[in-house]
């Protein structure tokens, strides 16, 4: 359970005095290891895609998709990295080293390894998630192409449809349906007139 | 050998809790690993061809190369800054601190050893605490700007001239000859 009074007075006392309660916080923290390899793989995530946006060549789809498969890989590896610690926390630290004397520095360099098997783990994780991923993000991008030009020839059909090559001799008949150019419809049954 | 006791004799140990506990040794353990890591994966897929493969893991090993030398670069200078404004703001004005630790060196060699730290008053616990997390801070903002904003700015200027130095990119000259067409042919 969260105890609101007490963060409500942690609040406060941030508002109050920001560098110093930061500076507290982080002293005291005995999860750094896996609080700065979130932060620098959300920033990482936000501004590599950026990057890679910005880059020289000219082919934007190859841009777009590697920049969606470089936040990928970030936001894979921020559950990752605070999964890891807290499996191997929870699951092999507290059982088998709680009654040690050094539990505490123990627990400490246990997260720090975790982290460490993490950074191993997640190019494994990718590998799993990202191609089904990737797959569906393509799919998705070539059904939006392919609405997209779809409008257009249902909108502006005059400048997408080539007129068609009329042979001069021919004179047309009543007989057969003729392709009007601003229409992409069919002309079914006999035509009236000339 | 017990191999309970060896875990207990490896994870217990004080220099080693030293360095794991602080930001900047996760941050550069991983980014080591991940220079190794991510290549070999790479070069493991069995979908790519063999060019491509080696392209990626070329790029993927220099990125990672460039953000370990940021992350050895910027951390310590941003962990300096940290204490430096830490002690600006007061922290170590404590009398059982204030001859102990001078400057920076001061306070990595009291940080070192525990069992400075164990006849160390309520007041004094808290106020080391509050420079060490001013130089954590530090570790933190030099982590941000060094591997998420230096590195890809770096790399945007440097990565391609280097893949075409080592022959694994073609130069973009090269490349617009190759697609010329040839009117008299």
């Amino acid at each position: 359970m969260v105890n609101l009074e007490a963060l409500k007075a942690g609040t406060k006392n941030f508002i109050k005095a920001p560098f110093e309660q930061t500076c507290k916080f982080l002293g005291d923290n005995p999860h750094a290891a896996v609080m700065i390899t979130c932060v620098v793989a959300g920033f990482r995530g936000i501004i590599r895609p950026i990057f890679t946006l910005m880059d020289k060549d000219p082919d934007t789809e190859k841009k777009k998709y590697a920049a969606f498969r470089e936040g990928l890989t970030e936001a894979i590896a921020i559950p990752v990295y605070i999964a890891t610690p807290f499996v191997i926390d929870k699951g092999v630290v507290e059982r088998v080293f709680k009654d040690n004397p050094k539990f505490k520095t123990i627990k400490s360099t246990s997260q720090f390894l975790s982290v460490c098997l993490a950074a191993v783990l997640i190019p494994l994780v990718c590998n799993v998630v990202q191609p089904p991923v990737m797959k569906a993000f393509k799919n998705y991008e070539d059904s939006k192409k392919a609405k997209k030009k779809l409008d257009v020839t249902v909108g502006g059909n005059d400048a997408v449809i080539e007129p068609p090559q009329v042979n001069s001799t021919f004179k047309g008949n009543n007989f057969l349906p003729i392709k009007t150019i601003s229409s992409n419809k069919t002309n079914y049954g006999m035509r009236v007139g000339n | 050998m017990d191999i309970k006791a060896s875990a207990i004799k490896i994870l217990g140990n004080e220099s080693f809790k030293t360095f794991a506990a602080g930001a900047a040794g996760a941050i550069i353990t991983t980014t080591a690993l991940k220079a190794v890591i991510r290549p070999a994966v790479i070069m493991a897929d069995k979908k790519s061809d063999s060019e491509t493969k080696k392209y990626t893991a070329a790029k993927e090993l220099l990125y990672q190369a460039l953000c370990l030398g940021a992350a050895f670069s910027f951390i310590p200078v941003f962990k300096e800054g940290g204490f430096r404004l830490a002690k600006a703001k007061g922290y170590l004005k404590n009398e059982e601190l204030v001859n102990k630790i001078k400057n920076f060196k001061d306070f990595k060699a009291f940080k070192k050893d525990d069992k400075n730290k164990e006849g160390l008053s309520k007041q004094a616990k808290e106020a080391f605490g509050k420079v060490n997390g001013g130089v954590e801070l530090g570790s933190f903002v030099g982590s941000v700007l060094g591997l998420t904003v230096a590195v890809p700015a770096i790399s945007y200027f440097t990565l391609h001239p280097i893949l075409q130095a080592i022959g694994m990119e073609k130069k973009e000259t090269a490349v617009a000859d190759s697609n010329k067409v040839d009117l008299k042919a």
